[in-house]
């Protein structure tokens, strides 16, 4: 039988019937996923990280002699997730309730999961795990009183050089002691003397070709990684204590900006960013080999590469402006919140966290958190008495760090994220171009009317 | 039993477009009506997120005036090589098919891989632009790596892929009639009379429809960020779907993000409105 048009008419309004429901489904569906809220339930004993290839390898192979022996119950696996989809593959998990056992969180976002109830406390565990209990003060970081979550190691920054470099310029050889750091003016007067062009001209020198450089004396730290210890030096911060106010618009910050902004532009021993583009091998060891650059202040992590060349590299403490500073920075390592596997990732934290177990301590991607792995000669010796890590590392690293380490701002201060982005662009805006003084405090102001905006206050962090 | 068939045969497309188009959309409507921050329980709050995307957010603005600027730029820029090139190929020439198979090639190029290409050729030190600039001792630019100079980069690495458009194009320019050219002929008109008096208007409607695509994908402009210049440098290349996505998944602000994407719905909306509007005025079809 042929079909009338009020059979079609049918149809249309049927089909609309059937497709309204299915959107009305979906959305809702959609919906329930997030309307769940805090405390998920955690994939069955899953161990989620980032990292480089050696990382991957290494950690890897920790987790693997970890579950070798226990029950298969409570083993953990070990996935490997790339860096630029790791953001989105755990706000994926944790908007479906599905926060993994362990899992490597970027500071901000471990301390908000904290915060809305998805992480367990490490300090609920200290009588039932003791080494938790001998964590450095500035590795453990509170999202509310008594409540916290760990560094997954300790990270910080330094100088790094090349010696035959700093030896061909007859450059001193950079302090190791914290009090016996280079001033600012020091550091520049050691750059020029180490950036020279193709005619061997420095920067000092009439004729010099900025645009020729065969050797930079060394890179402008325009991460807040890198200035934000020297900020600290100077007295300032890129946030006030109370979490209230953008500080960066200070004399004391603009005057670190600017001078940092000098290395490119006025005294050209740092390249710029666009020079910096052009280089073949863009990362600290590389450029030190290649003898690009003489002096980079940069993380300790480098010696995971640096161990692995074959030149003679050396290391010191940052310049400084007033007080001598470095920064302990590191991602957290967040046990997640039920799930019936909180004890095993407990156990895989102090696991990875163990110099002689985990060998990316010696290899020297990572430096311990518990604290006797820093007063103790046998144990400081179960990590850094080796070919990598390269003389003068106590002075320079371990005892710079427990004197002069400040605990970075991403823990603390609440919205970092977003307040990061800001004042990033704006500060990478100024570093790309050449610029005085005053647009610097021009481009301030109008990041602080953005910024202050989403200061939100802070976390209580280290303050116990 | 046709009936049945019917339904049968459309179910999958219809289940697609429900599933993955229309019911995200809804929900992203309803996700944008919320404070959704990932992990924690959403509050509705109306119409606030469009509120504060007018009124408050810093970035805004910014990311409105970018991803214009670069469509503004790189569309027309596009469809005048697109358009070039195909009266080229519309040539009987040796070679037509082996030309026409290459100025499509760069369409294939996957998008990571072209970022890549482009990275090198934008490289001010060592990078094919500044290096043939250099040789004819003009001056050179910064490229992407300069906040005046990113968008305008950017917008002629997008010419590139002009290879779609030219196809369109050149489809067009086989149905214009021959009969009409005779006629310029006849009158005794030359190239340039068959081309203004002949050709451009009897491509406007493929002109119409390679604008509105163009638009609405430069609107939607995203690899060029995520991979090249991450927004930068300041934030003169912060495109649109790249705050959506920055604001989504590095600052888990699902609520935020689903308001930011209907913004961008609207905007394409608006866009394509205005421009069929417009179309009013100057395309011509050949019934008219």
């Amino acid at each position: 039988m042929s079909k009338t048009l009020a059979d079609y008419q049918l149809d249309r309004r049927r089909f609309l019937y059937a497709g309204g429901l299915a959107v009305a489904t979906t959305t809702l569906l959609a919906s329930c996923s997030f309307a769940g809220g805090g405390g998920g339930t955690t994939t069955a004993g899953t161990f989620m990280g980032w990292g480089s290839d050696t990382e991957k390898k290494n950690v890897g192979a920790a987790a693997a002699a970890f579950n070798k022996g226990r029950p298969k119950g409570d083993q953990v696996t070990y996935q490997f997730v790339a860096n630029d989809g790791y953001d989105t593959k755990i706000n994926t998990l944790i908007a479906s309730n599905k926060i993994p056992a362990l899992s490597y969180q970027s500071e901000g976002t471990a301390m908000r999961l904290g915060a809305q109830g998805h992480l367990e406390s490490v300090l609920d565990h200290v009588d039932k795990y003791p080494a938790l209990g001998d964590f450095l003060p500035n590795v453990v970081h509170r999202w509310a009183p008594g409540k916290a979550v760990t560094q997954l190691a300790v990270e910080m920054f330094m100088m790094w050089y090349n010696v035959d470099a700093l030896k061909e310029a007859g450059v001193p050889t950079p302090p190791t002691k914290a009090a016996d750091a280079w001033t600012w003016d020091e550091f520049v007067q050691y750059a020029d003397k180490l950036t020279f062009d193709t005619s061997g001209r420095h920067p000092s020198e009439p004729g010099f070709d900025s645009s020729a450089v065969k050797q930079f004396g060394t890179i402008a730290p325009t991460g807040w990684p890198g200035f934000f210890p020297l900020l600290r030096s100077n007295g300032t911060d890129i946030v006030n204590d109370a979490g209230t106010q953008f500080e960066m618009n200070s004399d004391a910050a603009t005057e670190v900006l600017s001078k940092i902004h000098d290395l490119m532009y006025v005294h050209r021993v740092a390249p710029t960013p666009t020079q910096y583009q052009t280089f073949s091998s863009p990362f600290t060891a590389g450029l030190l080999s290649d003898r690009r650059v003489a002096m980079v202040l940069d993380g300790q992590w480098n010696l995971l590469d640096l161990g692995s060349m074959n030149f003679k590299y050396g290391i010191g403490v940052m310049p400084k402006f007033k007080e001598p500073k470095t920064i302990n920075l590191c991602n957290a390592l967040a046990v997640g919140k039920g799930g019936g596997h909180v004890d095993d990732a407990l156990e895989l934290l102090l696991y990875l966290g163990d110099p002689t177990k985990n060998e990316l301590f010696a290899k020297g991607l990572w430096m311990p958190l518990q604290g006797k792995y820093y007063k103790n000669q046998s144990d400081i010796d179960s990590w850094v008495d080796n070919p990598v890590h390269p003389a003068g590392f106590k002075e320079a690293a371990l005892d710079y760090l427990v004197e002069c380490g400040e605990p970075e701002p991403a823990y603390r201060v609440k919205n970092w994220d977003q307040i990061s982005n800001l004042f990033g662009a704006d500060l990478n805006e100024y570093f790309s171009t050449k610029a005085d003084v005053s647009k610097l405090k021009t481009i301030l102001a109008s990041t602080q009317t953005k910024v202050e905006p989403l200061l939100k206050g802070v976390y209580p962090d280290t303050k116990e | 039993m046709e009936r049945k068939y019917g339904w049968l045969m459309a179910g999958p497309a219809l289940a697609g477009f429900v599933i993955f188009l229309a019911g995200p959309m809804v929900a992203s409507f309803v996700i944008g009506m919320t404070d959704w921050v990932i992990g924690a329980p959403p509050q509705f709050v109306g119409l606030d997120n469009y509120v504060t995307m007018f009124t408050t957010d810093p970035l805004f603005w910014t990311t409105a005036r970018v991803t214009l600027y670069y469509a503004v730029l790189t569309v027309p820029l596009t469809m005048l090589v697109a358009f070039a090139v195909a009266l080229l190929l519309n040539q009987s020439v040796r070679g037509r098919n082996a030309f026409r198979t290459i100025f499509y090639l760069p369409v294939l190029v996957p998008g990571v891989a072209s970022a890549v290409l482009w990275l090198w050729i934008f490289n001010p030190d060592y990078g094919l632009l500044n290096s043939v600039l250099k040789a004819v001792h003009l001056p050179t630019s910064q490229w992407i790596y300069d906040p005046a100079t990113v968008i305008p980069s950017l917008a002629l690495m997008g010419a590139w892929g002009f290879g779609n458009m030219a196809v369109i194009f050149l489809a067009g320019l086989q149905g214009v009639p021959r009969h009409l050219y005779e006629a310029v002929e006849v009158d005794g008109g030359g190239g340039w009379s068959k081309l203004r008096y002949i050709t451009i208007p009897m491509m406007t409607p493929t002109i119409l429809y390679n604008a509105v695509m163009g638009l609405i994908a430069a609107l939607q402009s995203f690899n060029e960020a995520y991979l090249m210049t991450k927004g930068g440098p300041g934030n003169e290349s912060l495109f649109w779907v790249f705050y959506i996505y920055r604001t989504a998944f590095g600052e888990s602000r699902l609520g935020y993000a689903s308001a930011l994407s209907w913004g961008l719905f609207l905007v394409v909306a608006v866009v394509t409105f205005l421009v069929f509007r417009s179309s009013r005025r100057w395309v011509f079809y050949g019934g008219e």
